[in-house]
């Protein structure tokens, strides 16, 4: 297929790529036919509202402090948030705490109740080069985002759903569509709404253990265990975007995945590291389907192309 | 999928089209300097890259294409079974315009390509590079050869000789106004972490990527009784940031289980090619398995080695790679006939002779020559009414047969030299167990036919019905040993 860098486009198109805003894409024209495919599955939007974090760190300077006491709850900011994980130290700035009964008792909108439940919080500022500028994993209650993250309240979902959302939100391909759509350096929540969310049972289960393996794994480190977890991820979220192109090139992987066995919030750290083992074991054999066909995806001409957009 | 034929048109050293009979065999090719197996090799591996990548075919054109017929460059590749596993054939062309591998839902061609299983002689160059007067380092061999295509989970969608070449290229930035240190230094740490992680990982014992858990196998049937431990001690930048330290991968030895504690005395070029093969097949072994088309092409590998190496090699490339198929070349005659001796016993084998033919207008052109038996190239002479090369062909195949056959069952008595052997020698160790009529008519056949025809001798003409028989007692002697 011979690629050309100019691409036309209809009205109609446009808005069936971007159903809000009408942002026209920077693509070529390989990747048009991509962007058509995933274009026609349904949005976050129809699922989820994405907030931008509710705690403005430059106009709430008096009720945030740089030291955690028995008065103050933390302060998740942009800096703090990676893929998969909270690390400990943020790439930049220092920690922040809010003195959250003044900060409750000034405000009572919808969002003040946020921090009451688990979020998917993400970073609501990255590089327009970086590979992946969706980063987002899970938060704990009783902690508060700042305005330099994004979130999704899990007031209405439980957790399977959400960690299936994290890995989709993760996924290469769910960057690659943000990416040609974003034309600076924020997330911000309408870009989030308008990316496909491949809905329905299929693959829930699968991508919710292994989204959970990856927030335990990098507590630890990145290892070539969580390296092939996170490419099982971008496989299975393909295949859930692009499913009539995946079959027949018969590179289907959930088929062959078998039961993942979940890991509980309640078991040791040995009995999880060594269910990851098991799965990574099984399925990292080289004559097992699902390792055969995650390393041939590209093969398949979507995934070519969407591959090939993202290294450059 | 196995290849049947190649055709190559107008492609490197193959001015206008050549076909190649490949019959789903193993190839093993001979062929002296100028001939065209090194063209074959980057055409098969042009073939399978062209599936995922760009190849500009004008590029690697023949020189000597008139203007007229220039920009039909082509490779075309039959494969039998097709993709779809059924008993017929399929043939992918590659051509400037069209490139039948990129068909969107048959991805055999382009799965085939994740092997990278083409190896070179260029890629163990680094062997002769190597300082022997002090610590052995393969750095160099490894990443920049025989692991300078390996790709996996955690070089991240790049080939580890792209993953050095960034640390080379973010290293080598200038830094000023528009590039300040502080990013160089981010991109460098970056970078230099991609690869750590990546090559690192192949010096784990307890990793599935281990460097050593497939090459072990191999090296141990090179029977040279060595133990070998690599480590890597992990790239980090200068304090300048203006060079990489750590680019080191050293070997620990052990020898008929003895520490070898000056390796690079010990490492001749002979063993650090073995070590550097079985890396590579290891490698390769460590992929995928479930690829419908599975080439393994080694180009002129056997240079380095000595033939108490070459021969456990082509039983390695056999043994542990039973459902690949394999393509061999070498420029050494007396090597291939000697290898094509034992690999003719083994019918998944084919043997070809690739030459430099001299054209009138001064240019070569590769002549490629199937090599069948001794004696079916007689027949052939004999079918273009040549009786005299025929006879001679024929009194060849007799010497082999009988000379294999005396090799093979230790029946002759010892001689010093080689040379003081004759065919009478061989003859009179086997006549008496042959049936009595096969041994008449050789006799009568040899002496009437053979040895006369192969003369120049006017008074003895050749006749057709008498060197008729002569091949056919040759046939009956064949098959009675």
């Amino acid at each position: 297929m011979q690629n050309k860098k100019s691409c036309t486009f209809s009205n109609s198109e446009i808005q069936q790529f971007d159903t809000e805003s009408f942002v026209i894409p920077s693509i070529n024209s390989n990747e048009k036919q991509a962007l058509a495919l995933a274009s026609k599955l349904s949005r976050f939007g129809d699922y989820i509202n994405c907030y931008q974090g509710e705690i403005n760190l430059s106009s709430n300077k008096d009720i945030i402090t740089t030291h955690a006491s028995e008065i103050t709850l933390p302060i998740i900011k942009g800096a703090g948030v990676q893929k998969w994980h909270l690390p400990k130290t943020m790439s930049q700035g220092e920690d922040s705490y809010l003195f959250y009964k003044r900060y409750l008792k000034g405000n009572h909108g919808k969002k003040s109740k946020h921090h009451k439940f688990h979020r998917i919080v993400m970073q609501g500022i990255t590089g327009v080069d970086e590979r992946f500028r969706i980063k987002s994993t899970l938060l704990d209650s009783n902690l508060f985002c700042g305005h330099s993250t994004n979130y999704i309240s899990m007031m209405e979902i439980d957790r399977a759903l959400a960690l299936h959302y994290i890995a989709i939100l993760n996924s290469e391909c769910s960057n690659w569509f943000f990416k040609k759509f974003s034309t600076n350096s924020n997330v911000n929540s309408y870009e989030i709404h308008n990316l496909p969310c491949p809905h329905g049972s299929d693959g829930i289960p699968q991508l919710s253990a292994l989204a959970d393996y990856l927030m335990d794994l990098h507590k630890i480190q990145k290892s070539l265990m969580s390296s092939y977890f996170e490419q099982l991820i971008d496989g299975l979220v393909y295949e859930l975007y692009f499913p009539n192109e995946i079959q027949s090139s018969r590179k289907e992987i959930l088929p062959h995945l078998g039961d993942l066995k979940a890991i509980e919030g309640n078991m040791s750290d040995e009995e999880k590291l060594s269910i990851m083992q098991r799965e990574f074991d099984r399925l990292y054999d080289p004559n097992h389907l699902v390792r055969n066909h995650l390393e041939t995806l590209d093969s398949v001409p979507v995934i070519k192309t969407i591959r090939e957009a993202l290294t450059k | 999928m196995k290849i049947q034929k190649i055709e190559l048109t107008n492609y490197k050293a193959f001015l206008g089209t050549h076909k190649i009979q490949v019959g789903g065999k193993n190839l093993f090719i001979y062929g002296e300097n100028g001939s065209g197996k090194s063209s074959l090799y980057y055409a098969l591996k042009d073939f399978f890259q062209s599936s995922m990548e760009d190849i500009d075919l004008n590029e690697l054109e023949n020189a000597f294409v008139p203007e007229s017929k220039q920009g039909r460059t082509a490779i075309r590749v039959t494969f039998k079974p097709n993709n779809e596993g059924q008993n017929k054939q399929k043939a992918y062309k590659f051509d400037v315009s069209n490139n039948d591998s990129r068909t969107s839902n048959d991805t055999s061609i382009r799965d085939g390509n994740k092997l990278k299983s083409f190896l070179t002689y260029k890629h163990l160059l680094g062997i002769h590079h190597l300082k022997k007067d002090e610590q052995i380092n393969l750095f160099d061999l490894l990443v920049n050869g025989v692991l300078k295509h390996f790709k996996y989970s955690l070089t991240g969608g790049k080939e580890l000789g792209e993953l050095w070449t960034d640390c080379e290229t973010t290293i080598a930035k200038r830094t000023g106004k528009e590039y300040q240190m502080t990013q160089k230094k981010s991109e460098v740490k970056a970078a230099i972490k991609v690869f750590n992680d990546a090559f690192g990982e192949l010096f784990k014992s307890d990793s599935p990527e281990y460097i050593l858990k497939h090459a072990r196998p191999i090296l141990e049937q090179f029977n040279h009784n060595i133990e070998i431990e690599l480590s890597f001690s992990q790239l980090r930048p200068n304090a300048e940031f203006t060079a990489i330290k750590g680019a080191e991968v050293h070997v620990a030895l052990r020898y008929a289980g003895k520490k070898i504690d000056k390796p690079h005395l010990f490492l001749n070029e002979a063993r650090l090619s073995a070590i550097a093969i079985s890396i590579y097949l290891g490698m390769i072994k460590r992929h995928i398995q479930g690829i419908p088309c599975k080439i393994l092409f080694l180009d002129d590998i056997f240079i380095g080695l000595d033939i108490s190496n070459r021969l456990p090699l082509l039983k390695i490339v056999e043994t542990e790679f039973p459902d690949y198929q394999i393509f061999i070349t070498t420029y050494d005659k007396p090597w291939f006939e000697y290898a094509k001796g034992s690999l003719e016993q083994n019918g998944d084998w084919k043997t070809l002779e690739f030459y430099a033919r001299d054209c009138h207008d001064g240019t070569q052109l590769p002549m490629v020559i199937d090599c069948p038996d001794l004696l079916t190239k007689a027949k052939e002479h004999f079918d273009s009414c040549d009786y005299k090369a025929a006879a001679v062909y024929a009194r060849s195949a007799f010497e082999k047969i009988i000379q294999k056959h005396c090799v093979r069952r230790k029946q002759i008595i010892y001689k010093p030299r080689l040379k003081d052997y004759t065919t009478e020698d061989f003859w009179n160790a086997i006549r008496d167990d042959l049936q009595q009529s096969v041994r008449d008519d050789v006799e009568t056949y040899r002496n009437l036919v053979l040895n006369t025809f192969s003369h120049y001798n006017t008074e003895k003409p050749e006749n057709r019905s008498e060197l008729t028989n002569a091949i056919a007692a040759i046939e009956r002697l064949k098959k009675s040993l």
